[in-house]
Protein backbone atom coordinates (compact mmCIF):
# COMPACT_ATOMS: atom_id res chain seq x y z
CA UNK A 1 0.00 0.00 0.00
CA UNK A 2 1.53 3.32 -0.98
CA UNK A 3 1.07 6.14 1.65
CA UNK A 4 -1.07 8.55 1.31
CA UNK A 5 -1.25 11.86 1.32
CA UNK A 6 -2.23 14.64 4.80
CA UNK A 7 -3.09 17.78 6.06
CA UNK A 8 0.63 18.69 6.30
CA UNK A 9 2.29 17.77 3.05
CA UNK A 10 3.20 20.62 0.91
CA UNK A 11 0.79 21.13 -2.03
CA UNK A 12 3.63 21.85 -4.45
CA UNK A 13 4.68 18.30 -3.47
CA UNK A 14 1.83 16.44 -3.96
CA UNK A 15 1.41 17.71 -7.63
CA UNK A 16 4.96 16.53 -8.38
CA UNK A 17 4.38 13.53 -7.42
CA UNK A 18 1.63 12.93 -10.39
CA UNK A 19 0.54 14.97 -13.21
CA UNK A 20 -2.53 13.77 -13.28
CA UNK A 21 -3.66 15.07 -10.13
CA UNK A 22 -3.78 18.79 -12.05
CA UNK A 23 -7.59 18.55 -13.32
CA UNK A 24 -8.47 17.10 -10.40
CA UNK A 25 -7.55 19.84 -7.87
CA UNK A 26 -8.79 22.08 -10.47
CA UNK A 27 -12.01 20.69 -10.00
CA UNK A 28 -11.92 22.15 -6.46
CA UNK A 29 -11.39 25.61 -7.68
CA UNK A 30 -7.12 25.40 -6.73
CA UNK A 31 -4.87 26.53 -8.76
CA UNK A 32 -0.99 26.41 -9.07
CA UNK A 33 1.49 29.46 -7.73
CA UNK A 34 1.41 26.93 -3.96
CA UNK A 35 5.11 28.12 -2.72
CA UNK A 36 5.18 26.26 0.30
CA UNK A 37 1.62 26.16 1.59
CA UNK A 38 0.47 22.69 3.15
CA UNK A 39 -2.67 20.94 1.74
CA UNK A 40 -4.61 22.61 4.76
CA UNK A 41 -3.42 25.84 4.23
CA UNK A 42 -4.48 25.75 0.78
CA UNK A 43 -7.66 23.86 1.36
CA UNK A 44 -8.51 26.84 3.83
CA UNK A 45 -7.75 29.33 0.89
CA UNK A 46 -9.69 28.20 -1.29
CA UNK A 47 -13.05 26.76 1.13
CA UNK A 48 -12.69 23.53 0.79
CA UNK A 49 -12.97 20.79 3.05
CA UNK A 50 -9.37 19.25 3.47
CA UNK A 51 -10.41 15.71 4.38
CA UNK A 52 -12.89 15.64 1.40
CA UNK A 53 -10.05 16.96 -1.07
CA UNK A 54 -7.26 14.21 0.84
CA UNK A 55 -10.19 11.55 0.26
CA UNK A 56 -10.51 12.22 -3.52
CA UNK A 57 -6.74 12.59 -3.91
CA UNK A 58 -5.39 9.56 -2.07
CA UNK A 59 -8.62 7.61 -3.80
CA UNK A 60 -7.26 8.66 -7.10
CA UNK A 61 -3.56 7.75 -6.79
CA UNK A 62 -3.84 4.34 -4.70
CA UNK A 63 -7.26 2.65 -5.75
CA UNK A 64 -7.21 0.41 -2.93
CA UNK A 65 -7.21 3.70 0.00
CA UNK A 66 -10.59 3.86 1.70
CA UNK A 67 -11.45 6.69 3.00
CA UNK A 68 -12.11 6.08 7.15
CA UNK A 69 -15.17 7.18 9.20
CA UNK A 70 -13.99 10.57 8.70
CA UNK A 71 -15.53 10.92 5.58
CA UNK A 72 -19.00 11.35 6.85
CA UNK A 73 -18.55 14.19 8.22
CA UNK A 74 -18.11 15.08 4.85
CA UNK A 75 -21.52 16.95 3.66
CA UNK A 76 -22.74 15.17 0.14
CA UNK A 77 -23.68 18.06 -0.86
CA UNK A 78 -19.72 18.72 -2.12
CA UNK A 79 -19.51 15.17 -3.04
CA UNK A 80 -22.02 15.41 -5.78
CA UNK A 81 -20.41 18.88 -6.46
CA UNK A 82 -17.13 17.29 -7.32
CA UNK A 83 -19.07 14.36 -9.39
CA UNK A 84 -20.40 17.25 -11.30
CA UNK A 85 -17.75 19.13 -11.70
CA UNK A 86 -16.09 15.57 -13.20
CA UNK A 87 -19.10 15.74 -15.65
CA UNK A 88 -18.30 19.25 -17.08
CA UNK A 89 -14.60 18.54 -17.11
CA UNK A 90 -15.60 15.24 -19.06
CA UNK A 91 -18.39 17.12 -21.77
CA UNK A 92 -16.12 20.52 -21.81
CA UNK A 93 -12.77 19.05 -22.17
CA UNK A 94 -12.07 15.38 -22.53
CA UNK A 95 -14.58 14.51 -25.24
CA UNK A 96 -13.82 17.51 -27.41
CA UNK A 97 -10.30 16.82 -27.35
CA UNK A 98 -10.10 12.98 -27.60
CA UNK A 99 -12.59 13.49 -30.70
CA UNK A 100 -9.97 16.50 -31.99
CA UNK A 101 -6.77 13.99 -32.00
CA UNK A 102 -9.20 11.08 -33.19
CA UNK A 103 -10.16 13.62 -36.20
CA UNK A 104 -6.37 14.30 -36.69
CA UNK A 105 -5.47 10.54 -36.31
CA UNK A 106 -8.34 10.12 -39.23
CA UNK A 107 -7.35 12.67 -41.85
CA UNK A 108 -3.36 11.44 -41.43
CA UNK A 109 -4.98 7.98 -42.70
CA UNK A 110 -7.19 5.88 -45.25
CA UNK A 111 -7.41 3.04 -43.51
CA UNK A 112 -10.80 1.19 -43.52
CA UNK A 113 -10.58 0.07 -39.71
CA UNK A 114 -10.24 3.38 -38.09
CA UNK A 115 -13.26 4.04 -39.89
CA UNK A 116 -15.14 1.43 -38.25
CA UNK A 117 -13.19 2.75 -35.00
CA UNK A 118 -14.25 5.81 -35.37
CA UNK A 119 -18.03 4.67 -35.30
CA UNK A 120 -17.24 2.88 -32.32
CA UNK A 121 -16.25 5.85 -30.36
CA UNK A 122 -19.12 7.95 -31.58
CA UNK A 123 -21.56 4.67 -30.26
CA UNK A 124 -19.64 5.43 -27.14
CA UNK A 125 -20.17 8.79 -26.51
CA UNK A 126 -23.65 8.51 -27.02
CA UNK A 127 -23.68 6.07 -23.99
CA UNK A 128 -21.35 7.95 -22.23
CA UNK A 129 -23.19 11.11 -22.37
CA UNK A 130 -26.53 9.46 -21.31
CA UNK A 131 -25.04 8.04 -18.53
CA UNK A 132 -23.92 11.06 -17.37
CA UNK A 133 -27.50 12.81 -18.02
CA UNK A 134 -29.00 10.32 -16.17
CA UNK A 135 -26.71 11.16 -13.20
CA UNK A 136 -27.12 14.98 -13.49
CA UNK A 137 -31.04 14.14 -13.55
CA UNK A 138 -31.99 11.09 -11.87
CA UNK A 139 -29.13 10.20 -9.39
CA UNK A 140 -28.40 13.84 -8.19
CA UNK A 141 -31.39 15.51 -7.50
CA UNK A 142 -32.45 12.30 -5.70
CA UNK A 143 -29.67 12.42 -3.68
CA UNK A 144 -29.85 16.15 -2.71
CA UNK A 145 -33.89 16.19 -2.31
CA UNK A 146 -32.84 12.97 0.16
CA UNK A 147 -30.24 15.06 2.05
CA UNK A 148 -32.17 18.28 2.39
CA UNK A 149 -35.73 17.21 3.07
CA UNK A 150 -34.55 14.86 5.49
CA UNK A 151 -37.35 12.39 3.93
CA UNK A 152 -37.78 9.50 1.34
CA UNK A 153 -39.11 9.52 -1.73
CA UNK A 154 -41.38 6.20 -1.38
CA UNK A 155 -39.45 3.12 -2.03
CA UNK A 156 -36.61 4.38 -3.91
CA UNK A 157 -33.23 3.72 -3.11
CA UNK A 158 -30.05 4.97 -4.26
CA UNK A 159 -29.26 1.66 -5.82
CA UNK A 160 -32.33 2.25 -8.13
CA UNK A 161 -30.51 5.06 -9.49
CA UNK A 162 -27.09 4.28 -10.10
CA UNK A 163 -26.26 2.42 -13.53
CA UNK A 164 -23.33 0.23 -13.39
CA UNK A 165 -20.03 1.76 -14.64
CA UNK A 166 -19.21 -2.01 -15.98
CA UNK A 167 -20.04 -0.84 -19.34
CA UNK A 168 -18.24 2.37 -20.18
CA UNK A 169 -14.95 0.82 -19.20
CA UNK A 170 -15.49 -2.56 -21.02
CA UNK A 171 -15.62 -0.55 -23.76
CA UNK A 172 -13.07 1.89 -23.62
CA UNK A 173 -10.93 -0.97 -22.89
CA UNK A 174 -12.49 -2.65 -26.31
CA UNK A 175 -11.71 1.08 -28.12
CA UNK A 176 -8.24 0.82 -27.16
CA UNK A 177 -7.51 -2.73 -27.83
CA UNK A 178 -9.07 -2.53 -31.44
CA UNK A 179 -6.52 -0.01 -31.91
CA UNK A 180 -3.38 -1.69 -30.91
CA UNK A 181 -4.34 -5.20 -32.25
CA UNK A 182 -6.07 -4.33 -35.55
CA UNK A 183 -5.29 -0.94 -37.05
CA UNK A 184 -3.97 -0.99 -40.52
CA UNK A 185 -0.38 0.68 -40.49
CA UNK A 186 -0.95 3.30 -42.98
CA UNK A 187 -1.44 6.54 -40.03
CA UNK A 188 0.57 9.26 -38.33
CA UNK A 189 2.84 8.00 -35.48
CA UNK A 190 2.43 10.79 -33.18
CA UNK A 191 -1.53 11.64 -33.50
CA UNK A 192 -2.18 8.05 -33.38
CA UNK A 193 0.15 8.07 -29.86
CA UNK A 194 -1.54 11.45 -28.72
CA UNK A 195 -4.77 9.84 -29.26
CA UNK A 196 -4.24 6.62 -26.79
CA UNK A 197 -2.70 8.57 -24.17
CA UNK A 198 -5.68 10.94 -24.04
CA UNK A 199 -7.84 7.60 -24.19
CA UNK A 200 -5.90 6.13 -21.31
CA UNK A 201 -5.71 9.58 -19.07
CA UNK A 202 -9.63 9.31 -19.56
CA UNK A 203 -9.98 5.66 -18.76
CA UNK A 204 -7.92 6.57 -15.66
CA UNK A 205 -10.35 9.48 -14.22
CA UNK A 206 -13.39 7.60 -15.42
CA UNK A 207 -12.35 4.58 -13.25
CA UNK A 208 -11.49 7.17 -10.31
CA UNK A 209 -14.54 8.63 -11.10
CA UNK A 210 -17.30 5.37 -10.88
CA UNK A 211 -15.09 4.53 -7.85
CA UNK A 212 -16.15 7.86 -5.84
CA UNK A 213 -19.61 6.99 -6.95
CA UNK A 214 -19.45 3.55 -5.46
CA UNK A 215 -17.72 3.57 -2.79
CA UNK A 216 -17.93 6.63 -1.09
CA UNK A 217 -21.38 8.22 -2.16
CA UNK A 218 -23.95 4.98 -2.22
CA UNK A 219 -22.12 3.93 0.92
CA UNK A 220 -23.00 7.31 2.21
CA UNK A 221 -26.26 7.62 0.73
CA UNK A 222 -27.70 4.03 1.59
CA UNK A 223 -26.33 5.03 5.56
CA UNK A 224 -28.85 8.04 5.23
CA UNK A 225 -31.88 6.35 3.47
CA UNK A 226 -31.57 3.67 6.38
CA UNK A 227 -31.32 6.01 9.23
CA UNK A 228 -34.91 7.68 7.44
CA UNK A 229 -36.32 4.04 8.15
CA UNK A 230 -36.18 4.26 11.85
CA UNK B 1 7.38 -17.58 -24.27
CA UNK B 2 4.44 -16.57 -22.10
CA UNK B 3 2.23 -13.78 -21.95
CA UNK B 4 -0.65 -12.77 -19.58
CA UNK B 5 -1.76 -11.81 -16.13
CA UNK B 6 -0.32 -13.43 -13.07
CA UNK B 7 -2.43 -12.69 -9.60
CA UNK B 8 -0.39 -13.00 -6.65
CA UNK B 9 -2.13 -13.66 -3.47
CA UNK B 10 0.42 -13.24 -0.66
CA UNK B 11 -0.35 -11.75 3.07
CA UNK B 12 3.17 -10.59 3.44
CA UNK B 13 3.53 -7.48 1.89
CA UNK B 14 7.27 -7.73 1.75
CA UNK B 15 7.15 -11.28 -0.25
CA UNK B 16 3.71 -10.30 -2.14
CA UNK B 17 5.72 -7.01 -2.99
CA UNK B 18 9.07 -9.12 -4.05
CA UNK B 19 7.57 -11.91 -5.49
CA UNK B 20 5.22 -9.48 -7.80
CA UNK B 21 8.17 -7.64 -8.80
CA UNK B 22 10.22 -10.37 -9.66
CA UNK B 23 7.58 -11.27 -11.98
CA UNK B 24 7.05 -8.33 -13.19
CA UNK B 25 10.56 -8.67 -15.10
CA UNK B 26 8.97 -11.78 -17.16
CA UNK B 27 8.03 -9.40 -20.55
CA UNK B 28 4.70 -10.21 -21.26
CA UNK B 29 3.39 -10.78 -18.14
CA UNK B 30 1.51 -8.18 -16.12
CA UNK B 31 1.04 -8.67 -12.31
CA UNK B 32 -2.54 -8.22 -9.80
CA UNK B 33 -1.37 -8.14 -6.46
CA UNK B 34 -3.72 -9.44 -3.47
CA UNK B 35 -3.27 -9.65 -0.16
CA UNK B 36 -6.13 -11.60 0.67
CA UNK B 37 -7.66 -13.76 -1.96
CA UNK B 38 -10.33 -12.47 -4.32
CA UNK B 39 -11.84 -8.96 -5.44
CA UNK B 40 -10.61 -9.65 -8.78
CA UNK B 41 -12.31 -9.39 -11.52
CA UNK B 42 -12.44 -12.78 -12.97
CA UNK B 43 -14.09 -11.17 -16.37
CA UNK B 44 -10.28 -10.45 -17.13
CA UNK B 45 -9.52 -12.90 -19.83
CA UNK B 46 -5.69 -13.53 -20.01
CA UNK B 47 -5.00 -14.94 -16.67
CA UNK B 48 -1.99 -17.24 -16.70
CA UNK B 49 -2.10 -17.99 -13.46
CA UNK B 50 -1.68 -17.96 -9.79
CA UNK B 51 0.89 -17.44 -7.02
CA UNK B 52 -0.94 -18.10 -3.74
CA UNK B 53 0.59 -18.84 -0.03
CA UNK B 54 -0.30 -22.16 1.45
CA UNK B 55 -3.36 -21.03 3.86
CA UNK B 56 -4.82 -19.34 0.59
CA UNK B 57 -5.25 -22.99 -1.47
CA UNK B 58 -8.75 -23.85 0.37
CA UNK B 59 -10.31 -20.96 -0.12
CA UNK B 60 -8.73 -20.85 -3.64
CA UNK B 61 -10.28 -24.19 -4.07
CA UNK B 62 -13.54 -23.71 -3.00
CA UNK B 63 -13.88 -20.60 -5.12
CA UNK B 64 -13.07 -23.41 -7.92
CA UNK B 65 -15.50 -22.39 -9.84
CA UNK B 66 -15.55 -18.48 -10.42
CA UNK B 67 -11.39 -19.49 -11.35
CA UNK B 68 -12.69 -22.07 -13.79
CA UNK B 69 -14.60 -19.74 -16.07
CA UNK B 70 -11.19 -17.79 -15.97
CA UNK B 71 -9.37 -20.88 -17.11
CA UNK B 72 -5.84 -20.19 -15.47
CA UNK B 73 -3.00 -22.06 -16.89
CA UNK B 74 -1.58 -22.99 -13.84
CA UNK B 75 -1.19 -22.69 -9.96
CA UNK B 76 2.04 -21.79 -8.31
CA UNK B 77 2.03 -22.24 -4.54
CA UNK B 78 4.19 -20.20 -3.28
CA UNK B 79 5.96 -21.37 0.34
CA UNK B 80 7.40 -19.33 2.92
CA UNK B 81 10.22 -21.12 4.10
CA UNK B 82 9.58 -24.68 3.32
CA UNK B 83 7.99 -27.49 1.29
CA UNK B 84 4.36 -28.08 1.80
CA UNK B 85 2.86 -31.43 0.93
CA UNK B 86 1.22 -30.79 -2.51
CA UNK B 87 1.84 -31.52 -5.62
CA UNK B 88 1.62 -28.27 -7.30
CA UNK B 89 4.86 -26.48 -8.43
CA UNK B 90 6.44 -24.04 -5.35
CA UNK B 91 8.73 -21.21 -4.23
CA UNK B 92 10.67 -21.05 -1.30
CA UNK B 93 11.05 -17.45 -0.29
CA UNK B 94 15.06 -18.11 -0.08
CA UNK B 95 15.01 -19.10 -3.80
CA UNK B 96 17.03 -16.44 -6.53
CA UNK B 97 14.99 -14.45 -8.74
CA UNK B 98 16.21 -15.99 -11.40
CA UNK B 99 15.13 -19.37 -10.48
CA UNK B 100 11.86 -18.18 -9.53
CA UNK B 101 11.51 -16.70 -13.11
CA UNK B 102 12.54 -19.74 -14.78
CA UNK B 103 9.82 -22.14 -12.27
CA UNK B 104 7.17 -19.36 -13.23
CA UNK B 105 7.90 -19.64 -17.13
CA UNK B 106 7.81 -23.48 -17.14
CA UNK B 107 5.02 -23.47 -15.43
CA UNK B 108 2.91 -21.37 -17.02
CA UNK B 109 4.35 -22.22 -20.73
CA UNK B 110 3.92 -26.11 -19.98
CA UNK B 111 0.47 -25.73 -18.85
CA UNK B 112 -0.28 -23.57 -22.11
CA UNK B 113 0.76 -25.90 -24.60
CA UNK B 114 -1.54 -28.82 -23.04
CA UNK B 115 -4.78 -26.73 -23.83
CA UNK B 116 -6.83 -27.25 -25.88
CA UNK B 117 -5.81 -23.93 -28.55
CA UNK B 118 -2.80 -22.96 -28.98
CA UNK B 119 -3.55 -19.15 -30.04
CA UNK B 120 -6.27 -17.04 -30.14
CA UNK B 121 -7.58 -18.40 -33.28
CA UNK B 122 -11.64 -18.76 -33.18
CA UNK B 123 -12.78 -22.05 -33.92
CA UNK B 124 -15.24 -22.35 -37.30
CA UNK B 125 -18.16 -22.79 -34.24
CA UNK B 126 -17.08 -19.58 -32.63
CA UNK B 127 -16.83 -17.81 -35.56
CA UNK B 128 -20.42 -18.90 -36.43
CA UNK B 129 -21.61 -17.35 -33.08
CA UNK B 130 -19.28 -13.84 -33.72
CA UNK B 131 -21.38 -13.47 -37.07
CA UNK B 132 -24.69 -13.62 -35.21
CA UNK B 133 -23.40 -11.51 -32.26
CA UNK B 134 -22.48 -9.12 -34.62
CA UNK B 135 -25.30 -8.70 -36.46
CA UNK B 136 -26.81 -8.10 -33.10
CA UNK B 137 -28.62 -11.27 -32.08
CA UNK B 138 -29.85 -12.73 -28.91
CA UNK B 139 -28.58 -15.55 -27.10
CA UNK B 140 -31.65 -17.22 -27.85
CA UNK B 141 -32.51 -16.42 -31.45
CA UNK B 142 -28.07 -17.31 -31.61
CA UNK B 143 -29.27 -20.84 -30.41
CA UNK B 144 -32.27 -21.66 -32.95
CA UNK B 145 -30.41 -20.46 -35.53
CA UNK B 146 -27.11 -22.57 -34.49
CA UNK B 147 -29.30 -25.36 -32.92
CA UNK B 148 -27.53 -25.29 -30.04
CA UNK B 149 -28.29 -24.94 -26.51
CA UNK B 150 -28.44 -20.97 -25.08
CA UNK B 151 -25.50 -22.60 -22.69
CA UNK B 152 -23.25 -23.03 -25.49
CA UNK B 153 -23.86 -19.92 -26.74
CA UNK B 154 -22.84 -18.30 -23.79
CA UNK B 155 -19.50 -20.41 -23.46
CA UNK B 156 -19.15 -19.59 -27.03
CA UNK B 157 -19.29 -16.20 -25.96
CA UNK B 158 -16.87 -16.37 -23.03
CA UNK B 159 -14.46 -17.69 -25.45
CA UNK B 160 -14.38 -15.76 -27.72
CA UNK B 161 -14.09 -12.94 -25.30
CA UNK B 162 -11.17 -14.39 -23.87
CA UNK B 163 -9.36 -14.85 -27.14
CA UNK B 164 -9.91 -11.60 -28.67
CA UNK B 165 -10.00 -9.22 -25.34
CA UNK B 166 -13.11 -7.79 -26.96
CA UNK B 167 -16.11 -7.43 -24.50
CA UNK B 168 -18.78 -5.89 -25.69
CA UNK B 169 -21.17 -6.74 -28.41
CA UNK B 170 -20.67 -3.38 -30.33
CA UNK B 171 -16.95 -3.75 -30.21
CA UNK B 172 -17.26 -7.67 -31.60
CA UNK B 173 -19.11 -6.03 -34.47
CA UNK B 174 -16.25 -3.81 -35.36
CA UNK B 175 -13.58 -6.70 -34.90
CA UNK B 176 -16.24 -9.00 -37.37
CA UNK B 177 -15.83 -6.47 -39.92
CA UNK B 178 -12.88 -5.97 -39.88
CA UNK B 179 -11.85 -9.36 -40.50
CA UNK B 180 -14.16 -9.45 -42.94
CA UNK B 181 -16.52 -12.22 -41.30
CA UNK B 182 -19.38 -9.83 -41.66
CA UNK B 183 -20.48 -7.02 -44.36
CA UNK B 184 -20.57 -3.73 -43.15
CA UNK B 185 -23.80 -3.20 -44.93
CA UNK B 186 -25.49 -5.55 -43.37
CA UNK B 187 -25.67 -4.04 -39.69
CA UNK B 188 -26.90 -0.83 -38.86
CA UNK B 189 -24.19 0.74 -37.21
CA UNK B 190 -25.49 3.64 -35.04
CA UNK B 191 -24.48 7.03 -35.68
Amino acid sequence: MKSNFTREHRMAELVLSNYNLLPIINRFGIRLGFRDKTVEQICKESEVNPDFFLAIINTYINPDFLPDSGLVNVPVTSIVDYLQQTHRYYIDYNVPEIERLLNLLLKSSSSKNLQLIEKFYLDYKVELIEHIQNEEVKVFPYVLNLVNERKRIQNYSIHDFVREHTDLDEKLSDLRNLIIKFLEPTYDDNYCNDFLYALQRFEDDLKDHARIEDKILVPIVAKIEEELND
Amino acid sequence: MISGVVIVVHSNDIVRKGLSSIVRGIAGVRVVEQAVFGDFDFRATDILGYMIEPSALSHFKKLGGVCAKSKPKGILICVDSKRIDSDLPFIETNFSSDRIIDIVTETFTASKTSSENKDNELSSREVDVLKCVALGMSNKEIADKLFISIHTVITHRKNITAKLDIKSASGLTIYAIMEGYIEPSSIDIRG
